[in-house]
Parts: C-alpha cells; structure tokens; sequence
C-alpha cells in the first residue's frame, strides 16, 4: 500500500504540474479583425545543411514586421545587416504611394514609387500562378492552410495563411502574396538547397499610433 | 519523562569517582559474609542476595501474552512498530494533503476562465519551437516611432529598464543608443553591424565573450528582437580576438575583411537604383542563400 501511495504520489504529481502549467494564467485570445490595426512580427531564420550561412548569418534572427491601419501600412525588415522600411499610403481604399526607406548605415536611401512604377517593379509576380493544398499546419495557434505560388520562371514561394478577410495593404507591400484569402502566418523561399523562412511569432489587433507610418526625416 | 534517556546523559556529565578505598572495603565485607555462609555458624548470617532472590515477583500472565502478540505482529507486518507510529502518519497526512491541492489547482487553472488581462503587455518573440499564442502588443500609448524619436539623452530612464533585461536596445531611427551589458552606447549610423565591426567599442568583444553560451539579442523596439545567429556571434567575438601587444590577431583581421566583404555586397545589391528589394523574399533570398 505505501508502495502504491508512493509511486501515485511521484508519477501524478509531475502530470498534474506540467498540465496546470501549460495553460496560461491569461488564455490567449482569438480577436476578430476589427479593422483598426493590425501587427505582425515575422522572425527570419535559415534552413541550409551547413552550418555556416555565410552573409545569411547577417539576416539570420532577424524580424520583419508588418503594420497596418485603415489608411497606412508598413513593413520592415530589422537585421544585423540591416534595417529598412516600405511605407504605404491609401486614400479611398486605394494606394496611392510606396516609399521605400533604408534606414541604417551612412548612406540613407529613399525610393518613391507611384501605383504604377510599383507594379512595374514587383512585374515578377505578374501572371503567378498559386496552388491551394490540402496541407496545414498551426502558427500563433491559428490553423493555417498551404498555398505554393510558382512564378512565370518556375520560382516557389511555399505560404500557410489564416483563413480570413484579406488585408489589401499586406498583398501591397508583398505582392507575391495577392490573391491568398487570408492572413499569411509562414512563408519560405527556397534557393539553391537553402531555405529563407519567415515565421510569425506575434499578431495584434490593436490600433497603431500613427506615427508609426510617417517616414523618418533624412 | 518522555526525555528520560537525556536526563541521565546530562547526569552523566556529573559523575564523581567514588574514593579508592571502597571497593576494597566492599570487597572485605562481601568476602567476610561470603565465608560465615560457608561455614553455617549462624542462620542469622543469610547472605544478603539470597534474601534478595525472595524478593522476585512474578510478572502478570498477560503481560507476557501482549508482547508475543504484538511480537508476532510486528513480523508479519500488520502494525507498524510502536515508536514512529506517529511521525509516519504525519508524512501520509502531508503528502495526502499536497496531492489534494496540486489537484485543486489544476482543475482550478483548467475549467475556470481567467478574464484577459487589459493591462500594457511587453511582446517579446516567440521562438517557432514554443508553443503558440496570440499575444497582444499595445501600440497606442508607447509605439515604436514615438519611442524611438526620443533624443538618446532623454530616454536615460527607458535605456534602464532594457537594461534591467539583460538585452540590447537600438533605436530605427538616427543617432540611437544601444544598451551593451548595461552600458549605453551609441550606433553608428544606426547600423547594428558597422557598430560591431568599427572597433569604436572594444568593450563589445568582452561582452560577446560573457555571454558566449547565450543566446545573443538586440532589442530594436517592444516590437522586435534581433536574435544574433550562433555563428554571427562567433565571428563578432572572433573579430576581437588581440595579441599579446593589444592588435588585432590575423584571425581578427581576416574576419572583420570578411564582414565588411558582405556588407559591400549587401549594399551594391539593395542600395542604388537596381530593382532589388530586401524586403521581397526572392530578392533577399537570392542574395544571401547563393
């Protein structure tokens, strides 16, 4: 009897621990899109065979973010190597400039392009073709559906996105992205073997300061 | 009385030899007695222990029975022996007692809903590896731009808290401060890497060094944390690797070339007026997965 006691005590005791522990004290919380913000974190990290990724190292943990509001939104790419900004503003519904801002290192660069000129520069993805799979996988606790969009020169982007309204701005500043109905969560690119792939590792609804979307000065 | 044994050992401690000549005098009389008995001159002269062992009685029948009982007990392991009955089930008492409120909480944090809290939470990145979860970041009061355009002379406050948390901070925007083992330092030209590699800060070779086994963040703002890769890092710290005399070893030198190697790269590819952005994957991917 005391063995039993003994053994119910020691083998129980962990489970219940472990259990109680993994439910957080605040559940997470599944907000619908409200419309007046949207935040999501992306982390870039590597998948290759060797261990040294030479300059992808530099790229390597690093973060880009995606801020979107009613009238504005942005994107940036923050890394060792270096940080940088696409900036879009919409009136009516429609774009109307992208400004794109290198924001580190002594040369600072700022490129402005009209609806026009960032259609001819994102001419890549024009005519992609994108194949809806059965494939899923759970990101930020969200069931994702998996999306391989080939481009006219047979390059794959591999996306799992979030059954949702789409938000315009996002397929914007990512054009490859268009047409996807939903939120993309995880997309990958990969390049001679190796493998760029971007996580989401948060998402918030809430609304965004506007200064958020105001270019820094020069 | 239930410290008997210990009265007697601190009685011990006041024991006083008895004087030599006793026991020979002791001996004299015992021998004395001892030899009228032989001789039987008198029934008077008894021995004195032979009229003790008149003096033996009996223990009660029961008495005897009860330790058998309880003997036999013991051996077969149906009662417990009698000293340590009650610390044992002190134990029990406690386990038991344990058992029923690890229990009691964990129905508690399963079946009862907890109301999300609205107080400002800070996001921090979650690795792919841990369990998912929606987190809320507050953009409203703090956001990124408002904090970062601070001058770094005025956000003395703020660059102690990053501090407190054992990660770096550095601002998007100009002229911003990164917080180096709790050390303030400025970037240069707002770029992470040209800091590292200016050889301005010595005291970065030092840091990377300490925290060799961890895992190496900036903070750039409460919405994003760089993680430095493994081998990221070692080049860093391998960069300022000195001599005996306080230079650069050879390994140092090839390595910051190596650095300022890529970063050349890095700039002919995305600055100037070439189609690629290191915004788009394709663009950055083929760049850096050559």
């Amino acid at each position: 009897m005391k063995r039993i006691v003994t053994i119910v005590y020691f083998f129980t005791i962990p489970a219940l621990l472990q259990a109680a522990s993994a439910i957080p004290l605040s559940a997470p919380v599944t907000r619908p899109p409200s419309g007046s913000g949207l935040t999501v974190a992306y982390a870039i990290t590597l998948r290759m065979k060797k261990d040294n990724g030479g300059i992808a190292e530099l790229y390597n943990g690093g973060i880009q973010t995606f801020f979107a509001d009613k009238h504005d939104a942005r994107l940036r790419l923050a890394s060792l190597m270096r940080i940088e900004s696409a900036y879009a503003h919409y009136e009516l519904g429609k774009l109307k400039k992208v400004t794109i801002i290198k924001e580190s290192g002594r040369n600072k660069q700022k490129n402005t392009f009209n609806p026009d000129q960032w259609d001819r520069y994102n001419s890549k993805y024009d005519g992609s073709a994108r194949r809806f799979t059965e494939d899923t996988a759970v990101i930020l606790g969200h069931i994702c559906k998996k999306v391989v969009i080939t481009l006219k020169d047979n390059r794959l982007i591999t996306a799992w996105y979030y059954p949702s309204t789409p938000k315009p701005s996002f397929a914007s500043l990512l054009p490859a992205f268009s047409g996807i109905p939903g939120l993309v969560l995880k997309y990958e690119y990969t390049y001679r073997k190796k493998t760029i792939i971007y996580t989401a590792s948060s998402i918030s609804y809430e609304p965004i300061n506007p200064d958020v979307f105001l270019p820094p000065a020069q | 009385m239930a410290k008997r044994s210990d009265i007697w050992c601190f009685l011990r401690e006041h024991e006083t030899p008895p004087p030599p000549e006793l026991f020979q005098r002791i001996r004299a009389s015992l021998t004395a007695i001892d030899e009228n008995n032989r001789s039987g001159s008198s029934s008077n002269n008894e021995s004195s222990m032979a009229r003790l062992r008149q003096l033996e009685i009996a223990p009660p029948a029961f008495v005897s029975a009860s330790i058998k009982d309880r003997i036999e007990k013991l051996r077969k392991g149906r009662i417990p022996p009698i000293r340590g009955v009650s610390r044992k089930r002190w134990i029990y008492a406690g386990i038991a007692a344990s058992f029923f409120v690890l229990i009691g909480f964990s129905i508690f944090r399963i079946f009862v809903p907890v109301e999300p809290s609205h107080k400002p939470t800070v996001v921090k990145n979650i690795p792919e590896s841990t369990p998912a979860r929606q987190t809320k970041i507050p953009v409203t009061g703090d956001s990124i731009e408002t904090a970062m355009s601070r001058p770094a002379d005025d956000s003395s406050a703020r660059m102690t808290d990053l501090a407190k948390s054992g990660t770096m901070a550095i601002s998007v925007r100009n002229n911003g401060t990164v917080i180096l083992d709790g050390h303030p330092i400025r970037l240069i030209d707002n770029d992470p890497l040209f800091t590292f590699i200016s050889f301005r800060y010595p005291e970065i070779g030092g840091y990377m060094d300490a925290k060799k086994e961890e895992d190496l963040t900036i903070r750039v703002d409460r919405y994003t944390n760089i993680t430095i890769s493994k081998q990221a890092a070692a080049m860093i710290r391998e960069m300022y690797m000195t001599r005996s005399n306080g230079k650069p070893t050879r390994r140092a030198r090839k390595t910051r070339q190596k650095l300022e190697d890529w970063k050349r790269t890095d700039e002919k590819r995305f600055d100037g007026a070439l189609p690629f952005n290191p915004i788009d994957p394709l663009d950055l991917g083929e760049l850096i997965l050559k």
